[in-house]
């Protein structure tokens, strides 16, 4: 996957065949799992802290729910096929929204793996669901990194 | 002789003044952001920008301290302000927390 082209208009990409089937894939897997409760203080708490947090996790619940209906429908309308792969076509907004969906697979995969310090290794007798989280981790990893670098 | 105005006297703004003691009485909260192994430093990088309106220089700067010290102070808000930008930061499964700043 490289950058093509970037102006006013957005961000064009060109993937080869392998990486669009797998862009696809990877965006069709999400939610990976149920989002991972999140913590909205670690150092302190005041009186509006549990309440805070609840709101915290519903707000990001339904953002997930957006996410996916987002990106649906932006690879649906910005991938296509071309000559020798696939160009996708991406605006600002669109850009974040397939970034926060690679992430949150790459981060619930980091836990599904047990939140590992070493991101390369392996455990010494990984289960396929090991090998699945850690594939899936490393290749929504791929792309964020080329779609933020070019 | 020159004409000698009489002395005027400017009211007080007090408006301001009360809002900034308002706002000085009121809870502030830091938003950090924690170090962990999974987010790409890229992305981290990214992220800042785009929820702080950071330029690189600034959003690496923060990056960088995450990554070396384990957190990075981002802002001092009120709380209102403090919660939203840990909802932008968790959007993005960043690592972030709004603690009090007292």
């Amino acid at each position: 996957m490289k950058l093509l082209k970037q102006n006013e208009a957005g961000w064009k990409y060109e993937l080869n065949q392998n990486e669009g089937i797998l862009l696809r894939m990877l965006v069709a897997e999400f939610p990976l799992t149920a989002a991972t409760a999140v913590k909205i203080a670690r150092t302190g708490a005041d009186a509006k802290s549990a309440e805070r947090e609840r709101l915290l996790n519903e707000s990001l619940a339904q953002h997930r729910l957006e996410v996916k209906k987002q990106a649906g429908k932006l690879l649906a309308a910005n991938l296509k096929a071309g000559e020798a792969g696939w160009r996708l076509s991406l605006s600002a907004k669109e850009r974040e929204v397939l970034l926060q969906l690679l992430n949150d697979i790459r981060v619930e995969s980091w836990h599904a793996l047990g939140e590992p310090e070493d991101l390369d290794t392996l455990p010494p007798h990984p289960s396929e669901t090991d090998l699945r989280h850690h594939n899936l981790m490393q290749l929504a990893g791929y792309f964020e990194y080329t779609i933020v670098e070019g | 002789m020159p004409h000698v105005l009489e002395p005027v006297t400017i009211p007080t703004p007090t408006t301001g003044k009360k809002t900034r003691s308002q706002d000085d009485r009121a809870p502030a909260f830091f938003v950090i952001c924690w170090n962990d192994p999974v987010n790409l430093m890229v992305y981290v990088t990214h992220v800042f920008m785009k929820v702080f309106g950071w330029n690189r220089q600034k959003a690496e700067k923060h990056m960088l301290e995450v990554h070396e010290k384990g957190r990075s102070v981002l802002v001092r808000e009120g709380a209102e302000r403090a919660e939203f930008y840990v909802h932008q930061l968790q959007g993005y499964k960043l690592q972030a927390t709004m603690e009090p700043a007292e």
